[in-house]
C-alpha cells in the first residue's frame, strides 16, 4: 500500500524476498548447465547458448507453474501467504527469464536467415496440421506477449486507471499463457527429448495446477449462508474464531462478508478489498487494521475506513453475540461508516 | 460517477458497488482449458517420433548431414 508514485513497491520483506528469489534462479541455472553438460553421452556436446535456453525455458516454466499455485495453496494453508503477497515480483521476473529465452532462441535458430527472424517463427516450419512436426516456437510466442502484458500492467497505475474489474480479467490471461505453454512444450522439447524427467514435469505441472485450482474453485462454491427469522446469519461459536482472523459468510444477496476478531472485539466488514477485490477474510489484523492478504491495502475494523492519509472505504455490518455466538446481520452501511464492535465478555 | 454510485447504494446497497470476486470465473476458465490442454498433451505425448526428425528439412539435406 503505497501513497505516492513509486515505480517498484519494495518493502523490507520484498526486498528480501527478491534478494532469495534472485540467487535461487542463479542458483538454478548454474545447475542446470552444469549438470547437463556433466550427463552429455560421451562424444557429444551442447552449446553453451542451446544449455541456456533449456535452462531459462525450465525455469520460466517452472516459475509460472508455481506463480499459478500460490493463489489456490494460500487459500489452503496460511503458510503461502507470504509468497501471495510477493507474488507480482514473481511474475513479472518469470516474464524477464522467459524473454531471455525467446531472444536466445529467435538468435540461433531464426537469426542467420534473410527473413527477419521474428516473420521466420512463424513460416519457417509450415506445418501447422501436424502434431509432432507443429511450429510449436509460435504457441511460446503468444504465450509470451501474454506475459508482456501483464509485466507491463502489472503496477497499481495500470490498476487504478483501468478498474480492478478489467485489471483483474486481463490478468487472467496467465491461465491460458500457461496451457499455451503446456502445449509449447509437449509439442516442442517432448518430441525432440525422450528424458522421461521432461514429460513428468510437464504432467505434474499442468496436473498440479488445474487440479489446485479446480478445488479450491469448488470448495468457494459453497451454499449461501441462510437468515434466521429476525435475518441475522449465524456466523460461529467465540471459542471457533481465531484471533486476529476472519471467518467468511456468504449471504443469498450481495457480497461475502468477513467477520473478524480482534481480542474481545468482533468486527464484520465487506470481503471485497477496494484495491483489486482481494478476499479480505483470508488476511488477518495487523496492528490494528484488517490487511488484505493480497497487497496489504488496509482497513479500520471499526469504520472500514483505510488509515490516513489513504482514502479507501468498505461496507461494514453489525454484528451481536448471543450465548456465545457470533451473529451478523447482512445488510450493509455505506461504505467507512463507523459499526461499533462486539465485545465478547459483554454477550448477552 | 457520484451520482452513479449514490444511485447504486440507494437502489442495492453499499454493497451494489463493489465487484464481486472472479473464483467462479476462474473455475470455468480451467474447466474449458483443462480438457484441452490435457488432450493435445496426451495426444503429443502418445504421436512421438521414434527418433527426433525434421520432417521440414528436405531428404537429400537429412542424407548428407547423416
Amino acid at each position: 500500500m503505497s501513497h505516492d508514485y513509486k515505480a517498484v513497491q519494495w518493502t523490507p520483506f520484498k526486498a528480501r524476498f527478491d534478494r532469495w528469489m534472485l540467487a535461487g534462479i542463479a542458483l538454478y541455472l548454474v545447475l542446470f548447465i552444469v549438470i547437463g553438460e556433466v550427463n552429455q553421452p560421451p562424444g557429444e556436446s551442447i552449446h553453451p547458448v542451446q544449455a541456456m535456453i533449456r535452462a531459462t525455458g525450465t525455469l520460466a516454466f517452472l516459475l509460472l507453474t508455481f506463480i499459478l499455485c500460490i493463489g489456490p495453496l494460500a487459500r489452503l494453508s496460511q503458510r503461502f501467504k507470504p509468497f501471495l503477497y510477493n507474488r507480482r515480483h514473481l511474475g513479472v521476473t518469470t516474464f524477464f527469464i522467459a524473454f531471455i529465452h525467446a531472444a536466445l532462441v529467435i538468435m540461433w535458430y531464426h537469426g542467420f536467415s534473410e527473413i527477419n527472424p521474428l516473420v521466420s517463427i512463424f513460416i519457417s516450419n509450415p506445418r501447422y496440421e501436424s502434431l509432432s512436426g507443429f511450429p510449436f516456437e509460435t504457441l511460446g510466442f503468444a504465450a509470451l506477449i501474454i506475459m508482456f502484458l501483464m509485466a507491463a500492467t502489472s503496477h497499481d497505475f495500470w490498476n487504478a486507471n483501468l478498474g480492478p474489474g478489467v485489471w483483474k480479467a486481463l490478468h487472467m490471461g496467465v491461465y491460458f499463457a500457461h496451457a499455451l505453454l503446456v502445449i509449447h512444450i509437449a509439442l516442442g522439447a517432448i518430441q525432440f527429448n525422450k528424458s522421461p524427467i521432461y514429460v513428468g514435469l510437464l504432467a505434474a505441472s499442468a496436473i498440479t495446477v488445474v487440479g489446485l485450482h479446480v478445488i479450491t474453485g469448488i470448495a468457494a462454491m459453497r451454499p449461501f449462508d441462510e437468515a434466521d427469522k429476525e435475518g441475522w446469519l449465524k456466523v460461529a461459536a467465540i471459542n471457533e474464531m481465531e484471533d486476529s482472523r476472519a471467518k467468511i459468510i456468504r449471504p443469498s444477496k450481495g457480497e461475502a462478508i468477513a467477520i473478524f476478531r480482534d481480542g474481545d472485539k468482533i468486527s464484520a466488514v465487506s470481503n471485497v478489498c477496494r484495491h483489486q477485490g482481494g478476499p479480505l477474510g483470508e488476511g488477518k489484523i495487523v496492528d490494528g487494521c484488517i490487511t488484505c492478504p493480497w497487497h496489504g491495502f488496509q482497513y479500520r475494523m471499526e469504520d472500514g475506513q483505510s488509515p490516513p492519509p489513504f482514502t479507501e472505504k468498505i461496507a461494514t455490518y453489525a454484528t451481536r453475540i448471543i450465548e456465545g455466538v457470533v451473529y451478523v446481520n447482512p445488510k450493509p452501511n455505506a461504505p467507512g461508516a463507523p459499526q461499533s464492535p462486539s465485545q465478547i465478555g459483554a454477550s448477552v | 460517477m457520484a451520482a452513479h454510485a449514490r444511485k447504486v447504494v440507494r437502489a442495492e446497497g453499499a454493497t451494489g458497488l463493489m465487484k464481486r470476486a472472479h473464483r467462479r470465473l476462474h473455475l470455468a476458465i480451467w474447466i474449458i482449458l483443462a480438457p484441452i490442454m490435457f488432450l493435445i498433451l496426451i495426444l503429443a505425448i502418445m504421436h512421438r517420433p521414434d527418433a527426433p526428425v525434421n520432417e521440414v528439412l528436405p531428404n537429400v539435406l537429412i542424407e548428407e548431414a547423416s
